[in-house]
This record gives C-alpha cells, structure tokens and sequence, in this order.
C-alpha cells in the first residue's frame, strides 16, 4: 500500500512536472510576455529594465528553471487586472465550483445507475432502447445549448427559476440540472455495459438457478462486481465536470472558477490562468489517485502495487 | 455493409441527415442571402418571416436582420472545416505515436504514456484556455488546439491495439525476412488498426466539433462576423427571452449534427471494428 501510495506520488510529480513544462512553452509561445505584462505604451528603457529584473535575458532552460522554483513556492504572483495574489483569487472561487461540479455528479449517479441497471436487466427490451438512446443523445447535446435551453423554459416560459446569479437553493437548480443531464449519459453507458459483462458470468447464473432472489442477484452480486469500471467511469468524468462547469458557469454568471478563467483570458491575466490551470490539475490528480484506491476497496483482488 | 445500412435505421437517417446538411451548405447561396447582409428594419423576426422583396426567412432574422437559416448553412462550413482538419492532424499525430509506443514499448513507450496522461490530466477546455490566452484566436489557432490535443486518445487506442498485433506471426515473419520495423509498422500493423481508427476517428469528428462550438460560445474560438454554430448561439443567448429562435436553432442543429455523427460511429463500431 505504502509502496503503491510513493509510486502514485512519484508520478503525480513527473505529471505535474509535465504540465508546468506545458504551461511554460505555451507561454513562450506568445513571444514576449512582457508586452502582456506592461501596458502597450511603456518607454523602451522601462521594459528593459522590466525585463533584466524578472530574468527574461537569461536562457530558455536556466527560465524554466525560475519559473519551477516559482511554482512550487506557490508564487504566482499578482493578477494583472485585479491587483491581489493570483492563487488566494483562485482559491476564493473554487468552492462555488466544486459545490456545482459535486452536486452535479451526485445527481448525475443518482439517476444514472439505477438507469443504467436497468437497462442492463431489461437488455433489448424497449425500456433498453429508450433508455440507451436518451444516453447518446445527452452525450450528443451542446451543453451550452441546453443550459440556455433551461433558462428559455424554465425562466423566461413559465418563470418558476432565476436565470443566473447564487443565494438560494433555486439558483442551483438550474446549474446543477444542466450539468448532470450532461454527465449522465456516460455514467448510464458505462453502467449498462459493466452490468451486462457480470450478468453473463457463471456465479451470477449460479445464483440465479439456486433460487435467490432476483434483486439481490443484481445490486449485491452483479453490481458490487460491476462497480470498478464505474468508479473509473465517474473518475474519468471529473475532467468532463470541471470542463462543463467552466461553460455551466458562464452561462449562469456562477461566481466559480470557470467564469474567472474564462475572462482572465479575455484581460491576458497571465498569473491568475496560471494559477486557476494548476489549482485544477492538483484537484484532478488527487480525484484519480482516489479513484485508484478505491479499486481495492471496491475489488480486494485489485493489487496496489 | 452498405447492405447493413438498411436495416439499421438510426445509421439510415443519420447519413441521410448529414447528406442533407452538407448538400443544403454547399448550395445554400442558391437560395438564401449573404449570411453578412444586415437590414436594421427587419431585426429579430420570427421563423417564417417574408421580407418586402418576398425573401423567405425560414428560421427568422438575428439582431442586426441577418438570415438566421444562411448565417447557420454558412457557419456549418467553418464547423465542418474545422472539425474535419483538426481530426486528421489529432489522427496522424495519434496514429504515429501511439504505432510507436505500441511498436517498440520500453522507455519511448514510457514518454509517450507520460505525455498522453500529462495531457489527459486537464479538461480540453482549459488546454485550450491556455493556448488562447497566450496566443489569441483565429481558424488556424482553433484547429491546432484541438487537433494537437485530440490526439491523445487515437494514440492511447492505438497503441494498446499494436501491443497486441505486434506479436502476431506476420509481423513477426515480416521482420525475420529482413523488413525494417517501419515496414513491419506502416506496411503490416497500420492496415489491421485501420478500422478502429476510422471508428474513433468518426467518435472524435462529433466530440471535436463540439468543443469548437463551446469555445466560440465562450468567445474564444472564432470572432464575429464570421458566423459559427457556438458563436450564433452565444449571440443569441442575450436576446432569449424576446427571439427564442436565435439560440434554440444552432443548438438543435448542432445536436443533431453530433448526434448523426456518433451514430455513424457506432454503426462503423458494429460493423468494421467488430468484424475482426
């Protein structure tokens, strides 16, 4: 466990590594980012001296380098447009987006599975059909398009909901609802799939013909063994939840990260889509970290090692 | 398997849809006006609506009296263009790599795994916020970010199927006959993952074109006048609540669009992939 548990860290850090490498060259693709940093009409001598003082003379490597020890001080520094420290600004939104993304997800399960398994018992049924075509058309549908979507019906139509904007649980309803329609097709999918696999095997057939009964059958022996690839399937979605909630939370002026990313991209506030990009990438490699131990509980033949 | 297409009626309706798209973008200057032609006297009008001239407007007008139905046929091209161009570059990076990964396994195979999981680390869309911040936007800009981030999942595919096929006994013969190993690659393992990159390439055209729509939503894909499908929808969202055309059509059509395009997919899944 120990051993497994270095491992997972040593490579969190060659892909955390990686991606500061990404960031960096995606950087110095732009060129100079000091004419990004200073506004456009600062005097020659200012901008050399701007840029002696920030070591952007030195080489390429020797500035990967600073830039690496910057990060793993946590020094992003401070955003352009908003004048305070990048990673507290950063910090300060990520609450409101992962109360969306995890409320989402949880819906998103909720109904999910039980839709998946049914559709798994049922197989080629019209309940199979019906339910397996609502699942690729949610993986098909824009989800920009249905939050707007609910907004027309719900807010404007028949005006039970606010459009945009927090404070009260009705603020959520829509966010929320948006993003899981978008995430429940995949869990669905998967869930269907994973449960047909088990249904097949020959314990479960055993316990069939002994008699037990038949929804024991499938929630205590099909489904605890059908459980990993769906754990994996909601793991690999947490980047499809963070992606959604970037545009659930433009659509609905949701005060999260997503919404600060997008318009420090519109400001070129380099440290604060600096920071945001890291802050994410930490997130999401503890989520598939967790995913992976999850495997031993869920599967005690899985060997973490 | 043209035969098959017949009795499989989603695959029917979805080729028959795009057939129709596509056709309908070609000839769309036939019978539509300029997608740029503004006329202040007729803005926001519903669907159906008949200009002055008798000039149908299908699907209505937009804020500045533009042809909804051209404006949408027009953006079509762009979505088409870029989706198509960014799935080749993604699918020849993708193919390459993940031969190579495959092919020779150890420490390339090592580098590559660690790029293709540093990449899938990080939603598509905040790669791309990146890139964009650093370099702004336009058709070229757009298309390279997806396709140079679309490649991951070609290459992981890719690769897990060379693993296999690089032990079958013709590959094995090919090398024990004096073929180099990029012969025994290209000539002899390339063929046998061909249908499933076809599959994932189709998978990968509707998931591409989508999140070129959600950047031009977010306004970071292709800026206006250009008309796209995500741009047109993300105009239209502002004026919601008076023109529910404007936002309620480009998302429909998009929809069906992707919808078409990943039942083509699993059609092709079925019927190419599956075969082997």
């Amino acid at each position: 466990m120990l051993a497994y548990l270095t491992r997972r860290l040593i490579q969190s850090i060659i892909v955390l590594l990686g991606l500061t490498f990404i960031i960096f060259f995606i950087l110095n693709l732009s060129g100079d980012p000091i004419r990004l940093l200073l506004p456009p009409d600062t005097p020659q001598a200012d901008v050399d001296a701007f840029r002696e003082a920030r070591g952007l003379n030195e080489p390429l490597l020797i500035r990967y380098g600073n830039f690496l020890t910057q990060v793993t001080r946590l020094e992003f520094g401070d955003s352009i447009q908003l004048r305070e420290d990048a990673l507290t600004l950063v910090l300060d939104r990520l609450p409101a987006t992962l109360s969306l993304a995890l409320l989402a997800i949880l819906v998103a399960i909720v109904i999910g599975i039980p839709l998946g398994v049914l559709a798994a018992v049922r197989r080629n049924s019209l309940v199979d059909s019906v339910v397996s075509f609502v699942a690729i058309t949610g993986q098909s549908t824009p989800i920009f398009w249905l939050g707007i979507m609910g907004v027309l019906l719900f807010a404007v139509k028949w005006r039970l909901l606010p459009a945009s904007g927090t404070g009260t649980w009705q603020h959520y309803v829509l966010p929320v609802g948006t993003l899981s329609l978008f995430l429940i097709g995949g869990i669905v999918r998967v869930t269907r799939t994973s449960l047909l696999d088990v249904l097949n095997k020959p314990y479960i057939r055993t316990a069939i013909a002994k008699g037990e009964n038949r929804r024991k059958v499938i929630w205590k022996h099909a489904f605890r063994n059908a459980a990993i690839p769906i754990v994996t399937q909601i793991g690999l979605q947490m980047r499809f939840v963070i992606g959604g909630s970037v545009i659930t939370e433009s659509i609905f002026a949701w005060p999260g990260l997503g919404r600060l990313l997008v318009r420090s991209v519109y400001a070129r506030d380099y440290p604060v889509v600096e920071a945001g990009v890291f802050v994410i990438a930490i997130f999401l490699i503890i989520i598939n970290t967790l995913v992976d131990l999850s495997y031993s509980y869920l599967n005690p033949r899985v060997d973490l090692k | 398997m043209l035969r098959n297409l017949r009795k499989q009626p989603r695959a029917l309706i979805s080729v028959i849809f795009l057939s129709v798209v596509i056709l309908a973008t070609i000839t769309s200057p036939l019978y539509t006006t300029s997608p740029f032609t503004q006329d202040l006297f007729a803005t926001l009008k519903p669907p159906l609506f008949s200009g002055d001239d008798g000039q149908l407007f299908l699907l209505g007008t937009d804020q500045l009296g533009r042809d909804l139905l051209a404006r949408l046929l027009y953006g079509a091209r762009i979505s088409l263009l870029i989706g198509v161009s960014a799935v080749l570059i993604a699918a020849s990076i993708g193919t390459v790599l993940g031969l190579i990964a495959g092919y020779f396994g150890g420490v390339i195979d090592a580098v590559i795994t660690a790029i293709t999981e540093t990449i899938l680390t990080l939603p598509f869309i905040i790669l791309a916020i990146a890139i964009i911040a650093a370099l702004g936007s336009n058709i070229t800009i757009v298309i390279l970010t997806l396709g140079l981030t679309g490649w991951v999942s070609f290459a992981k595919l890719i690769r897990s199927k060379v693993f296999e096929l690089r032990q079958e006994e013709y590959v094995q013969a090919a090398l024990a006959l004096g073929g180099s190993h990029t012969r025994a690659m290209f000539k002899h393992i390339l063929p046998n993952v061909a249908p499933l990159l076809i599959v994932d390439g189709t998978l990968q055209l509707g998931a591409l074109i989508l999140a070129e729509a959600g950047l031009s939503f977010l306004g970071l894909g292709i800026q206006p006048p250009t008309p796209t499908w995500g741009g047109i929808l993300s105009e239209g969202q502002i004026y919601v609540a008076v023109a529910w055309w404007l936002p309620t059509f480009p998302g429909l059509l998009l929809l069906l669009t992707i919808l078409s395009i990943n039942f083509l997919g699993d059609y092709l899944r079925d019927n190419l992939a599956g075969n082997q």
